[in-house]
């Protein structure tokens, strides 16, 4: 839920090829079911980290949602996922 | 006449290595796991962590059983601690509790955010140029 400011740091920090939005008032977040409430720095509310992997009809062809914080899709994942598309 | 002497256990009954052998697996269980990341399921449901903490606090008790010296049992103790920690941490601590909608939506809600530069950007338009990985972290810091 960092604001465009932060989120354009870390693009320039990282130098990303992908655009980076932000939800700051956790509308999106909550309506993709991923609220973590007070899981932030200071108590702030933030996201569970998930991948959706949009077909162009909307609908999800994959989708990875963490149940732990260690738990994030590898990139192999992500990319074999997309391989199939 | 017999005297009830305490005598030093016999080396049979000696238990200190596989106690210490025990605390061993316990520590290096967070290590397995993280070298377990890249394989889904054993980073989701921590089998590597799980298996190690088992096996060490089995030998801890088991050599505790037999050896019944301080050290011995205070490590078969050291063992369960970290087991438990473990598992505060694993169910406590570290679980996330997406909501149902994370698992149950089939279509991808439409929206529009800001990105970096202030610009708007709707998902709608993004998805009418082809596929799109939508992903959502934690934040940055």
């Amino acid at each position: 839920m960092d604001p465009p400011a932060t989120s354009h740091a870390l693009v320039a920090a990282e130098d990303l090829p992908f655009r980076v939005l932000s939800d700051t008032t956790g509308d999106v977040i909550r309506r993709y079911g991923l609220l973590h409430p007070g899981g932030g720095p200071g108590g702030t509310d933030i996201a569970v980290p998930a991948q959706f992997l949009l077909r162009p009809d909307g609908s999800i062809a994959w989708r990875h949602v963490s149940r732990l914080i260690q738990d994030r899709a590898a990139p192999a994942e992500t990319l074999a996922a997309i391989a199939a598309l | 006449m017999i005297h009830d002497v305490p005598t030093a256990l016999p080396p049979s009954a000696r238990r200190l290595p596989l106690a210490l052998l025990g605390v061993l697996l316990c520590l290096a269980a967070p290590f397995a796991w993280a070298l377990a990341l890249n394989v889904p399921w054993l980073r989701s449901t921590g089998a590597p962590a799980w298996l190690l903490l088992g096996t060490g606090a089995l030998l801890g008790l088991a050599a505790a059983r037999a050896d019944r010296r301080r050290i011995v049992r205070v490590l078969a103790w050291v063992d369960t601690g970290l087991l438990l920690v473990f598992g505060w941490l694993f169910f406590g601590f570290a679980a996330l509790h997406p909501q149902a909608a994370a698992e149950d939506l089939a279509r991808a809600p439409d929206f529009t955010l800001p990105d970096d530069d202030g610009r708007p950007v709707t998902l709608s338009k993004e998805l009418s140029h082809g596929p799109v990985l939508l992903v959502f972290y934690r934040g940055h810091w």
